[in-house]
């Protein structure tokens, strides 16, 4: 067994899909490597989201499959796919507003993780992952009285809650301050010196710049650069559809 | 400092609510003694409490965000599975009555297969549009059903000896009284301690955001299932105990609108976020409507529960429940 080497963290084979009919993203082909940290950048819409919803089960793919550590997991449901270890943050935070952030935290514990700890040790380590994400303060309050930027803070720590190894960030960094993201960097570092992999998105360039090892820009369906970011961020496809259309 | 905080909510029962539950214990033992044995008061307080579990079955769904407009379905299927047993095997009621709950909880699979993908409103109205599939069916098999007639003489809950002692539940109602308040007691006990189990917490993430509970690993479609059958067996059996209790059976007695609103109201009067909220709202709901409405507005007591229903909606839409919980806390803090 150990003599065989072991497949790369996460594999995109040919990935198409489309809503309606409609095509948004076609033939999409990545292999990402164990402890690696790759961005998806490109225009609003283009269908970054939605490629994060493929990995994770929330959408199937028209066409391709999906290899998470040599084990095809197309089709698979998001908790079963949860469970084998990729965890995933919201764009827009999916808080359970009746719960407390401890709870809510708790939850991805309880359930996500393939085995538990004590009793006791879930707490702890609940409030050890609200003071990595700067949330302990917060620990007794409801999921709904958060502010926004609070709450990205909370999907970061639920989602580490289900102990991933991979695990794929929906634009995190958006609207935090300087202060905010020179910490959001450090947590990315850490996490990856921990063992992790991340799959970033990031529409405003700000984190991923700082850490990614290599970019992949989407534009009109396709992936248009791969590559290390500053070539990818000079090059004239990326050029053209970030001055073209005024984003970021 | 946080850490004391965030342990300090590892609740424990504040003094005056354990008061309050042993105090509130005593006065449902003591009920038929208090009131003239056996009596109207005593009586009405019994289906309270059968309508207390009925509507802690309807809970179940609710508390996992699926209000049902349908479960009379589950209860008509329980009333007529037990019935028919007892009418063509002349089992123990005792042992039909769990029959009857199992039919329910096949009809609760069939819903999850059927239009298990349906949430909120569509949700509720194929609920309510599937009672009529037993209905109808019922109403027309007349050779094994009776039809529209429904079943008649079916035999009371049977007696059961307890040393030199019988309990005759047919008879007696005190006796009858007290096996619904162990009955609920024990239902109420074993809700509560679902809910604070881990699968209670799976049932409420779905409730609150149902993608992020599977992104969390909650396994939402094998919960949903589970929840579907409990609560339509629970609500098969009371269905059972009722067919027992009245001796007959027909289609549009136990196959009507009422009996699934009657547990969405007194759920949501007495809160259906609390374990015991649909319990409140049965004992302090159904006794008021029954004992003192009735006697006020013989013809129009039922609008009752239509004036509570939009009463509490707008100034505790949370139910009772939330809002004594609140008063507790502060009284105790
Ligand atoms: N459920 C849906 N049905 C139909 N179209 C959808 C659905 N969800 C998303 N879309 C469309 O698919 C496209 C891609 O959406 P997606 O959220 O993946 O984009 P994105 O790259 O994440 O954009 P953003 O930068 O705004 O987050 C958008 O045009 C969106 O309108
Ligand atoms: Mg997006």
């Amino acid at each position: 067994m150990a003599a065989e080497a072991t497949p790369p963290c996460l594999e995109l084979k040919g990935i198409s899909f489309g809503f309606h009919g409609r095509p948004l993203l076609e033939d999409i082909t990545l292999t990402v490597g164990h402890q690696e940290i790759v961005s998806f950048i490109g225009p609003n819409g283009v269908g970054k989201t939605t490629l994060f919803n493929i990995i994770c089960g929330l959408a199937a793919p028209l066409k391709g499959s999906v290899i998470y550590r040599g084990v095809d997991i197309t089709g698979r449901e998001p908790h079963t796919i949860c469970r084998m270890g990729i965890a995933r943050t919201f764009q827009i935070p999916r808080p359970f507003p009746q719960m407390t952030v401890l709870e809510n935290v708790l939850v991805g514990i309880w359930f996500g993780a393939e085995e538990a700890g004590k009793p006791d040790g879930e707490r702890q380590e609940a409030l050890r992952l609200l003071d990595l994400v700067g949330l302990r303060h917060k620990a007794e309050e409801r999921g709904r009285e958060l502010t926004l930027s609070e709450l990205r803070r909370l999907e970061v720590a639920r989602a580490l809650a289900t102990k991933p190894r991979l695990l794929l960030l929906d634009e995190v960094a958006a609207g935090l301050s300087p202060q905010a993201i020179r910490e959001a960097v450090e947590l990315i570092k850490s996490l990856r010196d921990g063992g992790l992999t991340l799959l970033i998105i990031d529409h405003f360039l700000t984190l991923t710049c700082q850490v990614s090892d290599r970019l992949v820009a989407l534009c009109e369906r396709k992936m248009t650069a791969v590559g290390k970011p500053a070539e990818v961020l000079n090059s004239p496809e990326v050029m053209r559809a970030y001055l073209g259309r005024g984003d970021a | 400092m946080g850490e004391d905080k965030a342990m300090k909510r590892v609740r424990t029962p504040t003094r005056l609510s354990v008061a309050l539950l042993s105090a509130g214990f005593l006065l449902f033992l003591g009920w038929p003694w208090l009131t003239a044995r056996g009596g109207i008061h005593c009586q009405a307080m019994s289906m309270a409490l059968f309508h207390g579990c009925l509507a802690l079955a309807w809970n179940i769904c609710s508390m996992m965000g699926a209000v049902s407009l349908g479960h009379t379905a589950f209860f008509g299927l329980g009333a007529y599975g037990s019935a028919l047993l007892c009418h063509y095997g002349h089992l123990n009621p005792f042992l039909t009555i769990p029959l009857g709950g199992i039919l329910g909880a096949f009809y609760g699979v069939l819903w999850h297969i059927a239009f298990g993908k349906l949430r909120g409103a569509p949700f509720a109205l194929a609920s309510l549009a599937s009672v009529e599939i037993p209905k109808v069916i019922i109403d027309n098999w007349e050779s094994f059903t009776f039809g529209s007639l429904g079943v008649v003489g079916i035999p009371p809950l049977s007696p059961i000896r307890v040393g030199s002692f019988m309990l005759d539940f047919g008879e007696n109602p005190v006796h009858l009284y007290h096996l619904f308040l162990v009955g609920t007691l024990f239902l109420c006990l074993l809700y509560r301690q679902a809910l604070r189990s881990r699968w209670g917490w799976a049932v409420r993430t779905i409730r609150e955001d149902e993608t992020a509970a599977a992104s969390l690993g909650v396994n939402v479609r094998r919960t949903r299932l589970q929840v579907f059958i409990c609560s339509a067996f629970l609500t098969g059996i009371c269905g059972g105990v009722y067919a027992h209790l009245m001796g007959l059976v027909e289609p549009a007695l136990v196959f009507s609108l009422h009996i699934s609103a009657l547990p969405l109201v007194l759920s949501i009067f007495g809160g259906r976020f609390q374990w015991y909220g649909p319990l409140l709202g049965a004992v302090v709901l159904y006794p008021l409507d029954q004992v003192v409405f009735r006697s006020l507005f013989p013809v129009g007591h039922s609008a009752l529960y239509g004036f509570v229903v939009i009463l509490t909606l707008m100034l505790f839409p949370q139910g009772m429940g939330a809002w004594l919980q609140k008063r507790l806390h502060l009284a105790s803090s």
